[in-house]
């Protein structure tokens, strides 16, 4: 919010869609998120929110309609996407970190490598690569100190428990500074002891103000952490409210519905 | 005295089994022994170690060792190197059109080395295309740049099998942390891909080394022109011929023991690593 306490747009949907093949599956997306927001994202399987998600950094490009990011419409195949992902971080339903390397070469590969090539690359001095290094190493060790896994630095994510590879790779998404986060699932599979653990350091990151849009099925998460809540069906978004509004009174009969189901 | 009746046990009841299997024992000797006068074989091996060690056929085969050595190694890192380029190319979302002549050349390159057989290769390099690029390399780089080539074609379609075999998410990961898909393969997919298929790259050197055979077409000495060598000499080839095959079996053997215990060491670490 500024200091007229409007909310300042971060991205702007407008007439998202996506097809595969001949199936559409995105049917005309529009929404904002704002800068500092918590936004949940909820609905029944396969009502598109993981594709809706997977467009915001174009991991899937979109068939028609534009996001708008810092001043550019992501959708345009001529923009340079990897500059805008370096803002845009996103966390996995399946962790997804690196196999063939360690927790903290995990954390540092994108910073250093990115921080490099903008210094010149393999031509940068030698003296320079060594000061990226050092100084990404640093911020990765506080980030694990943070999260408590100081000592798994060197360890392969092979060794680790699901809720340790979660933070660690929402502590990967940070390293890179980003505008957003996206969260697809998160916690969906943990096994139930270690959803606390994500969820709670989710939880502390909204607490900061970060912005965060969060695919869940975690009902009680969303209502407690978001700001908003978007409730998707058949690839539209049928209800956009506050949580308190779209939990206690929703507008929609399919929204009712699927709430009766998981509550 | 309970062993020794069970052994007379033993016998009694398989006397008939044991005077079968002297019966072939002996059969085989005298068959080897009458082969072996037949065929002159102590005079034959005579020959043999005259020309093996007195006039230094040994320093030939030493030398053809090498050169098979150099072959197949060489052969193998360029065939590493154009292989994974292919494959990468390969597996391109092929948005730009750039990227689907990349992969149609890279298509043809491969029907080519994998349609027609090595020796037509080698030929045609050797004595065609080198002498038309005005390149002249000596008998052994060219065999080692022909058959790189070659198995480059086999090690693309072993590498895009790893890459294909490393989980999406991993590729994915990458390039949501703003990583391009040329570092992103470089740094995340193909390691683990290369780990995959790491066994396989053990037989396909195996299958270069003996592949390798053929290169006294172009002139170069390997362990078959050695031997070969050696029997025009001495007007006798049996035991260069058999002593070849040998020889080659044990180089198999042993590379193979050593790329098991690699294999073995690799998942080690994999268990052991912090
Ligand atoms: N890569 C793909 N190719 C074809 N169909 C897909 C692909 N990804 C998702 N879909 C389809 O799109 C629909 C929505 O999927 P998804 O966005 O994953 O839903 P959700 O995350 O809400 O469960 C599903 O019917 C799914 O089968
Ligand atoms: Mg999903």
């Amino acid at each position: 919010m500024n200091a007229e306490g409007n909310k300042i747009p971060l991205i702007e949907v407008k007439g998202l869609c996506k097809d595969f093949e001949d199936t559409q599956v995105l049917k005309s997306v529009d929404t904002v998120i704002y800068k500092g927001d918590t936004v949940a994202v909820i609905g029944p399987s396969g009502s598109g929110k993981s594709t809706f998600l997977r467009c915001l950094n174009c991991l899937e490009d979109p068939t028609a309609g534009s996001i708008w990011f810092d001043g550019e419409d992501l959708a345009d195949m001529r923009v340079d996407i990897n500059k805008h992902r370096e803002n845009i971080g996103m966390v996995f339903q399946q962790f997804n970190l690196f196999n063939n390397k360690t927790v903290l070469q995990n954390i540092m590969l994108a910073p250093v490598h990115l921080q490099t090539k903008k210094a010149g690359g393999i031509f940068a001095k030698r003296a320079v690569k060594a000061e990226i290094k050092a100084r990404n190493r640093e911020t990765a060790l506080s980030l694990l100190r943070r999260i408590g896994l100081e000592e798994k630095a060197n360890a392969y994510p092979s060794t680790l428990s699901g809720g340790q590879k979660q933070r660690i790779a929402i502590v990967r998404a940070l390293a890179m500074n980003p505008k957003v986060i996206l969260f697809d699932e998160p916690t969906s599979a943990l096994d139930p002891e270690m959803v606390g653990e994500v969820l709670d350091l989710i939880k502390q990151l909204a607490d900061e103000g970060m912005t965060m849009v969060i695919v869940t099925h975690e009902m009680g998460f969303a209502r407690e952490v978001a700001d908003r809540v978007l409730f998707m069906d058949d690839g539209r978004i049928t209800e956009d409210a506050p949580p308190a509004e779209l939990f206690t009174n929703p507008k929609h009969p399919r929204t009712a519905e699927f709430l009766s189901k998981v509550l | 005295m309970q062993k020794n009746k069970s052994l007379r046990g033993f016998f009694r009841r398989h006397w008939m089994d044991l005077l079968v299997i002297l019966a072939v024992i002996a059969a085989a000797i005298a068959l080897a022994m009458s082969i072996s006068q037949r065929f002159k074989f102590d005079l034959k091996w005579e020959i043999f170690c005259e020309h093996f060690f007195e006039n230094n056929g040994y320093k030939k085969v030493l030398t053809g060792m090498q050169n098979t050595a150099l072959i197949a190694v060489f052969g193998l890192l360029i065939g590493i190197v154009i292989g994974t380029l292919i494959a990468i190319v390969k597996v391109i979302p092929p948005y730009k059109k750039l990227v689907r002549y990349g992969q149609t050349v890279c298509n043809v390159y491969v029907a080519f080395f994998r349609g027609t057989p090595i020796v037509v290769q080698l030929l045609l390099g050797y004595y065609i295309l080198l002498p038309l690029l005005g390149v002249s390399l000596p008998p052994v780089t060219s065999c080692m740049l022909i058959f790189g080539l070659n198995s480059g074609a086999y090690i693309s379609e072993i590498m895009r099998g790893g890459i294909q075999s490393v989980d999406a998410g991993q590729l994915e990961a990458a390039r949501a942390v703003g990583l391009p898909f040329s570092t992103s393969m470089l740094h995340v997919v193909v390691p683990q891909a290369v780990k995959n298929i790491l066994p396989t790259m053990g037989n396909e050197f195996i299958a270069l080394i003996k592949e390798t055979a053929i290169v006294g077409y172009v002139g170069a000495v390997d362990i078959t022109k050695a031997f070969q060598d050696q029997g025009d000499n001495s007007y006798e080839y049996m035991i260069p011929y058999l002593v070849m095959a040998l020889l080659y079996i044990v180089i198999v053997a042993v590379i193979a023991a050593l790329v098991k215990l690699m294999e073995r060491s690799l998942s080690k670490n994999e268990r052991r690593r912090k």
